[in-house]
């Protein structure tokens, strides 16, 4: 009961006039703008005709199970069972039947010849036919896929049923995996399922169908008409501003065609805000969309876009770039050459620039550091001085900013520690905090901080990490591993500073996860050993 | 005839025609890359795409045994830290999994010093490349064969590069001369991948027209068609580790080009969740959310603090995902993480913030002060200690559109409206 009249909700129709929705099928809208162009004609017989071969809530399917064995039909008929009842689910009003002749039919073949879209064989074939005796969606399966021929797998039969269905339901295909309608001519092993926005339009392409039928049966014009859509402009190209500075679009949508358009606009990224737009335009009806680029967490050269799906059957989906550059308001250049500053008995100096985009003038008003002992200082008078700035491609330029320094004091432990800066400015809005980091190196340091062997089989294998201090030589007297399946030695890098020490794997350990260490004896009496960790999972 | 039946004899006669005819020349290139240190979604809101195990369920699934070569154009990490040391190592760790065969060893990469690149070219099964850094200090090689492929891999920051590993790189077009100079007398393909932008890989293009391909880097999704620069074809994999790239050579040039969004359909790889679950655990074995560098702040009072004076705003918190915010993480198994665990707890970069569920339970999960700002002086003398109005920009932080790229302020303001 309670189904019927859900079924009756779904069948009844909108008033006005019919607008097929963004996102159904080019064949559905042609075979829609057929029945509509044998209505103009005065053809009433090859209306109906056309108009019964659009999907109802009937889905008859025949499963021609040619060419297989028992005991795939039995595999067969229970995976794509359960594929009807995730359409079911979703489309409770829909009525599956499987038939001796049916409007979807599904064969199967042993293989099939490549296409286009694959280096081996195609997985399956879609035919759709606007003729009486043929099935309206056949679909030909290959038992064996790729050049490996690979046996179909359960998730390729429960998807080509989800699609072929879809396909009847008038849905177009999706160039995103895990919808319904994407489907691959190669291996693809992944459950696709149905959204709540494809079961929605499915449903209303059954109720454009349902009355379509009704207006041609009742020899009613059913006064489909095709919207044709025209945007300004076809790409973004706006002009660089600096970073959280305002970036206002606006896209400029008219409806040229006849018929209602009906479309929505999807960004590839969040750096798009949208704002609100009319959905559906009448005939000669034009709108503005206003769109805001996030320019606060998106700096650089971006090149992103916007997609617009729409009902008119010669664009179902128009892609419109934005290309533009947003400038960071500052960034940071280091006074040091190593990558890490290195801190010795006396401590250590830092010296950086906040330089400032041209566009930026915000003072700093309080600074701070934390993960080392540090005291900061930032000069009043601003620096000047000229810089070129490669990852803008700009070349050397009078530019502008703060000189920031920063004495580290004597007593942190050895190792390698992150020094944060944090800068508190004037600037009212996105700017009031800024941060900045740097590595402070104190003594004898191995890079990486431990040998990490990652899964190994019970086989030998070796591995190494550097024992680097620049700029101050030091020697290695010993090394010595904690555990008897690792071996440990020396070998030189950088005369004096560096050295690489190796670990060799014996393979003669039991399977499992395990952590030992290596101690390294140098001449340093501050760091007269340097352990280093040892990991790895023994497979 | 009708078109079911002509459909049906055309398959026929191509197959009869092509049964047996690919071309042995024909070639994958699945193109991975630009990690910047995402190696998986935090699992705190979703959908969101990418990350590592992902990946490699995609690679295998588009693998052609034998005609396949996965490339990866590096960028692992953007800073050069413990964890950094660690995910890069997960990352090279994961690619061997899929035999990648060549990585692109760049500025991002050489900041973790000399060392690094040796533990990374073993774990990847030694695929690191750099054109014009091989014969140096690192174990890295100038370019690798991969089936009809000649790979090389560069970055134009070179300057950095030298200062970074206190050595002398090539010049940019030297390195790619010898990329195509070697190409060509081995009768392979040039292939480049590069840390540049379009702009930069357009001018290499120009400049080295016999390489067929270039991947570059940038600020975006793939392109939805390989742009061309006389017989140059320039892709990227776009950003964050979000998509794999396929394009296939077939003899003569490069075709049937496409992207592949990495979403949530992706089932995780079993053996690179094994990597991933490894990597999370030297996280949490050498406690890197304790090292988190920490500023001084106000001190800190917790949710339960305010609930006295503000019962309703507590009760509209109490019933939203903030206030079990840390529980979330905990499911997912990245409750030691300093890269999650900061946006789902007070405080995690101050002094007198969160530090453990044990040590600071009030501080877990998102509470008031995660936007009100300390508030502990505030809950002894409101009147005299008020705190200041915080609007949208309190959410940004955490609410980027990496972490949350459902975000729309209006629509979750209302689930927390007080």
């Amino acid at each position: 009961m309670i189904i019927a009249l859900a079924a009756l909700v779904f069948q009844t129709q909108e008033p006005g006039p019919i607008v097929l929705p963004p996102g159904s099928s080019p064949e559905f809208q042609a075979m829609v703008y057929a029945v509509q162009a044998a209505v103009d004609t005065g053809d009433w017989a090859a209306a109906k005709r056309l108009a019964d071969r659009l999907p109802t809530l009937e889905v008859s399917i025949q499963w021609d199970e040619q060419g297989l064995t028992e005991n795939q039909k039995l595999f067969f008929r229970q995976t794509r069972d359960v594929a009807v009842t995730v359409w079911k689910t979703s489309f409770p009003t829909l009525d599956v039947k499987f038939v001796p002749k049916g409007r979807i039919k599904i064969g199967f073949v042993p293989t099939l010849p490549p296409n286009n879209e694959t280096i081996g064989p195609a997985a399956a074939v879609y035919l759709t036919s606007p003729d009486a005796g043929d099935p309206v969606v056949e679909g030909v399966w290959a038992l064996f896929r790729t050049e490996q021929k690979r046996p179909i797998d359960k998730f390729e039969i429960r998807n080509e049923t989800l699609y072929a269905i879809g396909a009847y339901l008038g849905l177009a295909r999706q160039v995103r995996t895990g919808n319904l309608m994407f489907r691959s001519e190669e291996p693809y092993l992944v459950e696709n399922n149905i959204t709540l926005g494809d079961s929605r339009l499915a449903q209303k392409n059954v109720a454009i169908a349902d009355r379509v039928r009704k207006d041609v049966a009742a020899k009613k014009d059913p006064g489909i008409a095709s919207p044709q859509i025209s945007i300004n402009p076809a790409k973004f190209e706006p002009k660089p501003v600096g970073q959280a500075e305002q970036m206002l679009l606006s896209l400029q949508i008219t409806n040229q065609g006849k018929g209602v358009l009906d479309y929505r606009l999807v960004p590839d990224c969040g750096c798009f805000i949208i704002g609100i737009y009319k959905e559906k335009l009448g005939p000669g009806e034009t709108t503005v969309v206003p769109i805001l680029i996030n320019t606060r967490e998106f700096t650089g050269k971006l090149t992103k876009a916007l997609f617009l799906y729409s009902n008119d059957p010669y664009f179902p989906i128009k892609r419109i770039p934005l290309e533009t550059t947003v400038r960071p308001a500052y960034r940071f250049v280091d006074q040091m050459k190593e990558t890490s500053l290195i801190v010795d008995e006396n401590g250590a100096k830092f010296e950086t620039i906040l330089v400032l985009d041209e566009s930026k003038s915000f003072k700093i008003t309080k600074s701070s550091v934390s993960g080392v002992s540090a005291r900061v200082s930032v000069d009043d008078k601003m620096w000047e001085g000229v810089l070129d700035w490669p990852e803008m491609g700009e070349g050397p330029k009078m530019r502008k900013g703060y000189r920031i320094s920063a004495l580290v004091a004597t007593g942190i432990p050895p190792g390698r520690l992150s020094m944060q800066f944090e800068f508190e400015t004037d600037d009212p809005d996105y700017f009031k905090r800024i941060h900045h980091s740097v590595f402070v190196q104190k003594g004898i340091v191995a890079v990486p901080l431990s040998i990490y062997f990652g899964s190994i089989p019970q086989q030998p294998a070796r591995a190494s990490v550097v024992l680097t201090r620049p700029g101050r030589p030091y020697k290695i007297l010993k090394v010595e591993s904690d555990i008897e399946f690792i071996k440990a030695s020396v070998e030189p890098y950088h005369p004096n500073t560096e050295y690489k020490i190796v670990a060799v794997f014996t393979g003669k350990a039991p399977l499992g996860h395990f952590v030992s260490r290596i101690k390294v004896h140098t001449d340093d009496p501050t760091q007269p050993i340097v352990e280093i960790g040892v990991e790895g999972t023994v497979k | 005839m009708k078109p079911i039946v002509w459909l049906a004899a055309s398959i026929v006669l191509l197959y009869s025609v092509t049964n047996g005819m690919i071309a042995p020349e024909r070639h994958v290139l699945l193109i991975a890359g630009a990690e910047e240190g995402y190696l998986s979604p935090c699992g705190c809101v979703k959908p969101m795409s990418g990350g590592l195990r992902r990946r490699i369920t995609a690679i295998r699934q588009l693998f052609v045994p034998h005609k396949t070569t996965v490339i990866e154009t590096g960028g692992f990490v953007k800073s050069s830290g413990r964890q950094d040391e660690m995910k890069a190592e997960a990352i090279a760790e994961t690619m061997k999994l899929v035999n990648v065969a060549a990585i692109n060893y760049g500025l991002e990469e050489a900041r973790l010093g000399a060392g690094m690149a040796a533990s990374l070219d073993r774990l990847s099964g030694e695929a690191l490349v750099a054109t014009g850094l091989a014969g140096g200090a690192i174990p890295v090689k100038k370019f690798k064969p991969s089936g009809p492929f000649l790979i090389g891999g560069i970055d134009p920051r070179t300057d950095q590069i030298a200062a970074a590993l206190n050595t002398k790189p090539e010049a940019v077009d030297e390195s790619v001369r010898a990329l195509t100079d070697e190409a060509k007398a081995s009768k392979l393909v040039p292939v480049l991948m590069t840390r540049g932008d379009y702009e930069s890989a357009e001018a290499l293009a120009k400049k080295h027209p016999a390489l067929r391909l270039i991947v570059c880097a940038a600020k975006s999704s793939p392109y939805e068609a390989p742009r061309k620069v006389g017989d140059t074809l320039i892709v990227t994999p776009g950003e964050h580790a979000k998509y794999v790239l396929r394009i296939e050579w077939d003899g003569k040039g490069f075709t049937a080009y496409r992207f592949i969004d990495l979403g949530p359909e992706f089932a995780d790889d079993k053996e690179a969740q094994a990597v991933y679950t490894a990597y999370l655990a030297r996280v949490t074995r050498e406690d890197l959310l304790s090292m988190v560098p920490r500023s001084d702040t106000d001190a800190f009072a917790g949710s339960a603090a305010c609930a006295p004076c503000h019962a309703a705003e507590t009760r509209v918190w109490k019933d939203s995902l903030h206030s079990h915010a840390l529980a979330t993480l905990e499911k997912e198994g990245h409750d030691r993480d300093p890269d999650c665990v900061q946006c789902h707890v007070v405080g995690l970069r101050s002094v007198q913030g969160f530090k453990s569920r044990m040590e600071t339970p009030r501080l877990s999960d998102v509470g008031c002060e995660s936007c009100h700002g300390p508030s502990k002086l505030h809950s002894m003398n409101p009147t005299k200690n008020k705190l200041p109005m915080v609007g949208k920009e309190s959410c940004m932080p955490c609410h980027t559109t990496e972490n949350s790229p459902t975000f729309d302020f209006d629509t979750y303001w209302a689930k927390i409206k007080h």
